[in-house]
């Protein structure tokens, strides 16, 4: 190793210093929705006969002392997961989607719109029509294009949305994706729309559904910020025409529980 | 980096991972770390990548290391996080100290190497932290970035000359 590798790694090693971190995969288990398993615990009584604790031999007390003290951890683990669980908003649309169930159906899907609930309800092993009736408009004439928002509900609670003009996802569980949002953004590119029908180009743009436990979200773009209303939990916003295209974007959601997330957008 | 999985098998164990996870976390936080800039952001990253790992477990293909997946998810995370955490527009702590550099005395040269490693390319930074911080090989790198181990040993050589100028700084110090 020559000298200018050994200062390099010198000074990389000053900048980001190699420490000890804190195991945490419980924490993980619990971000994955995935239940942990709690490895099982001899229940041991609280306190022992006076007699009996008088006569234990000093190894025994100090195995005692170290099985209380699993126990405690154990027991602040679970407590801690439990709080963290509580304290964060729930995962993907896990929250509801109150509007699907109180909007009424569509009668007349758009070809195009019909063509999408049939591929992803194919695509999730679900009966097309079945998926067509549940679908709902929730909003309508959206921005340049004057784009409509649908989405369904899905048999195993996990939604699809679909914007004409656009394009459409899928979550593929209920507690996918960040917690109380499901976006599609895009745009802002001379291909996105046909030159003739808009010769101004449309601008970049980001359109989704959000849970019941969402009470208000921010479009942070090029240092100015756009509040989106929410109206039959969907969101949509044009970028600023004065919007650097380099520059950073995210939305910025406050929850109803008083937390409040950024996300990055592409 | 050893393939935890055969080609063959489809999907990763909840087992696989906690191992990778148990082995590696303080480079995986380290790497995250350099990407964030933050200490706190880089552990939700890793922390985020690993539980979106579990979560799409299923999905792993087994066409390649399983590290190799996760480093990706990490790298991935991170470079998500250091966005937000721009977005939220928030001033970095160095920030805040006052600038000494105007008078001649104080010049931080760690200060300078850090802005030189912001300034080099995507791909030459993620090789030096993966290289450096993570003790991967050319070839695990290139896993990571999908690019060949060649590729790799040219982009180090690339951000090591640009750094060149910034070290000779260091040394003199």
């Amino acid at each position: 190793m020559n000298e200018a590798e050994l200062i390099l790694r010198d000074a990389l090693n000053r900048m980001v210093p190699a420490k000890s971190e804190v195991y945490e995969w419980n924490d993980i288990l619990v971000r994955s929705g995935t239940p942990s398993t709690v490895a099982s615990t001899r229940r041991l009584p609280l306190a022992l006969p006076r007699a009996r604790r008088a006569s234990l031999r000093p190894t025994h007390r100090r195995l005692l002392l170290i099985a209380l003290g699993v126990v405690v951890v154990a027991v602040a683990a679970v407590a801690g997961a439990i709080a963290y669980v509580v304290s964060s908003p729930a995962p993907g649309l896990s929250a509801g989607v109150s509007s699907l169930d109180r909007l009424p159906p569509v009668p007349n899907l758009p070809p195009n719109v019909a063509f999408f609930i049939e591929r992803s309800a194919s695509a999730f092993g679900e009966d097309p029509d079945k998926a067509k009736e549940r679908v709902r408009l929730l909003r309508s004439g959206l921005g340049t294009m004057k784009s409509d928002l649908y989405a369904y509900r899905r048999e195993d609670r996990a939604v699809c949305l679909v914007v004409t003009h656009s394009g459409g996802t899928c979550a593929r569980h209920l507690a996918e994706g960040s917690p109380g949002v499901e976006l599609i953004s895009g745009g802002g590119y001379p291909a996105w729309a046909h030159p003739r029908l808009y010769p101004n180009g449309v601008p970049r743009s980001v359109v989704g559904v959000v849970a019941d436990s969402v009470l208000s979200t921010t479009l942070v773009v090029g240092g100015g910020r756009v509040p989106l209303p929410i109206i039959n939990n969907a969101i949509f916003s044009e970028y600023p025409p004065n919007a650097n295209p380099q520059g950073r974007v995210a939305l910025e959601v406050q929850y109803i529980d008083g937390t409040r997330r950024v996300f990055a957008l592409p | 980096m050893s393939s935890v999985l055969g080609a063959e098998e489809e999907g990763a164990s909840l087992a696989d991972l906690e191992a990778l996870y148990r082995e590696s976390l303080s480079e995986f936080r380290r790497v995250a770390r350099a990407i964030v800039g933050e200490r706190e952001a880089a552990r939700d990253a890793v922390q985020e990548a690993f539980a979106n790992a579990v979560r799409s477990r299923a999905l792993f293909r087994g066409d390649g290391p399983l590290e190799a997946w996760l480093w990706r998810a990490v790298v991935r995370a991170a470079q998500m996080q250091r966005r937000a955490s721009r977005s939220r527009q928030t001033q970095p702590l160095r920030e805040a100290v006052p600038d000494t550099r105007a008078n001649g005395h104080g010049h931080d040269p760690d200060e300078s190497l850090r802005a030189a490693i912001a300034a080099l390319p995507e791909r030459q930074r993620l090789a030096l932290f993966l290289h450096y911080y993570a003790d991967l090989s050319y070839a695990d790198i290139g896993q990571v970035l999908n690019v060949s181990p060649g590729t790799v040993g040219a982009s180090l050589n690339t951000a090591r000359t640009s750094l060149a100028r910034v070290l000779t700084e260091v040394t003199r110090r």
